[in-house]
C-alpha cells in the first residue's frame, strides 16, 4: 500500500522504524571517569595550594623584618659620651699600667 | 529532581566534586548526542565533552541560575562542537550512493503504509542512504532531525539541548524532513510531494 502524497507525521513514522534498531548512541563507558580525571587535574596540587599561601605569607614577613630593622637602626638610642669620664678613665688606666710596671 | 539539581549546582558552585560528578552523570548523555550530532564522529564527540566539563567545572563560579544549569552545560558542549565543526569541512560518515535503484527503494519506503519485507531486507542500505542525504542538510536541520530520528529525543529534551523554544524544533523539524523529501525526490528527477 503506498500513499499518493506524503505528509510530514508519516515520514517521521518511517524514518523512526527505519533507525529503531539503532537506538540512541551511548558514549564509551569509561567516558565519565576521563572526564572527571580531567576535572581532577585540573585542580591545583597540594604544593600549588600551599604556595598561593606561603609564598605571599613568606614576602610579607620578609618585607615586615627589613621595615622593624631599618627602623630599630634609625631609632636606636645613642648615649652621648662624657669627654671628662672618658678622659679619667683612660687616664686612671695609664697611670695604673705606669705603676704597675715601675713596682713590678 | 529539579530541586535536587539545585542543590547539587549549588554545592558544586563551591567546589563539590561529587556533586559536580552527579551533574556530569545527568546531563553527559544528551551532551554527547548533541556533539556526535553535530560533528559526526563519536570520537570527536567525546573529546569535546571532556573539554566541555572541564571548562563548566572552571567556570562554575559564574554559574548564578541553578535552575539553568542543565542548559548552560548544553550550551558550551554545543558551542565546542559547533567551533571544531566550522573548523573543518564536514565530512560524511557513508559513502555517497548515486544508486537510482536503492533511491526508488527509499522513495517507495517513505511512501508506503506498512514497510514490506523487501524494505526490511535492505534496511541497512536505506539508513546509510537517509544519514548521507542527512548530512548534506544545514546543520540546524540536520542535528535535530538526528537527534530525533535516531536518539529518539522528546520535543522539550530538544528544545532544552538545543537552545531554542519548543515551536522552532517543531518547525525545524518539519522543514529537515521537508528538504530531505525533496532531496530524494530530485535524486529521482520528481518534483517534490511533501505535504504540510
Amino acid at each position: 500500500m503506498k500513499r499518493e502524497r506524503l505528509d510530514s507525521s508519516q515520514l517521521e513514522e518511517r524514518l523512526h522504524e527505519l533507525f529503531r534498531g539503532d537506538g540512541p548512541a551511548m558514549p564509551s563507558p569509561d567516558l565519565l571517569t576521563r572526564i572527571m580525571n580531567g576535572v581532577a587535574d585540573a585542580e591545583p596540587t597540594r604544593f600549588e595550594r600551599w604556595n598561593h599561601v606561603a609564598l605571599p605569607v613568606a614576602l610579607a614577613a620578609g618585607i615586615a623584618a627589613i621595615v622593624v630593622g631599618l627602623l630599630g637602626f634609625v631609632l636606636e638610642p645613642r648615649t652621648p659620651t662624657d669627654p671628662v669620664a672618658e678622659i679619667t678613665r683612660v687616664v686612671t688606666a695609664e697611670v695604673g699600667d705606669l705603676f704597675a710596671a715601675v713596682g713590678g | 529532581m529539579e530541586r535536587d539539581f539545585a542543590e547539587l549546582t549549588r554545592r558544586a558552585r563551591a567546589g563539590d566534586r561529587s556533586a559536580f560528578r552527579s551533574i556530569v552523570e545527568a546531563t553527559h548523555l544528551t551532551a554527547f548526542r548533541v556533539a556526535l550530532r553535530t560533528l559526526g564522529d563519536a570520537a570527536e564527540a567525546e573529546d569535546v565533552l571532556q573539554e566541555a566539563y572541564l571548562l563548566a567545572w572552571s567556570n562554575r563560579d559564574s554559574l548564578r541560575d541553578p535552575a539553568a544549569t542543565r542548559a548552560w552545560i548544553h550550551g558550551i558542549t554545543r558551542n565546542l562542537a559547533l567551533n571544531r565543526a566550522r573548523g573543518r569541512a564536514r565530512r560524511s560518515a557513508h559513502e555517497v550512493t548515486s544508486d537510482p535503484d536503492l533511491m526508488h527503494r527509499l522513495s517507495d519506503y517513505l511512501a508506503s503504509e506498512q514497510p514490506n519485507p523487501e524494505h526490511v531486507a535492505v534496511g541497512s542500505q536505506l539508513r546509510a542512504l537517509v544519514l548521507n542525504l542527512v548530512a548534506e542538510l544545514d546543520e540546524k536541520y540536520r542535528v535535530v532531525l538526528l537527534l530525533r530520528t535516531i536518539d529518539g529525543m522528546s520535543y522539550d529534551e530538544l528544545a532544552e539541548a538545543l537552545g531554542i523554544p519548543v515551536g522552532t524544533v517543531e518547525s525545524r523539524l518539519h522543514r529537515a524532513r521537508a528538504k530531505l523529501l525533496e532531496k530524494v525526490e530530485r535524486a529521482l528527477g520528481r518534483p517534490s510531494e511533501v505535504m504540510p
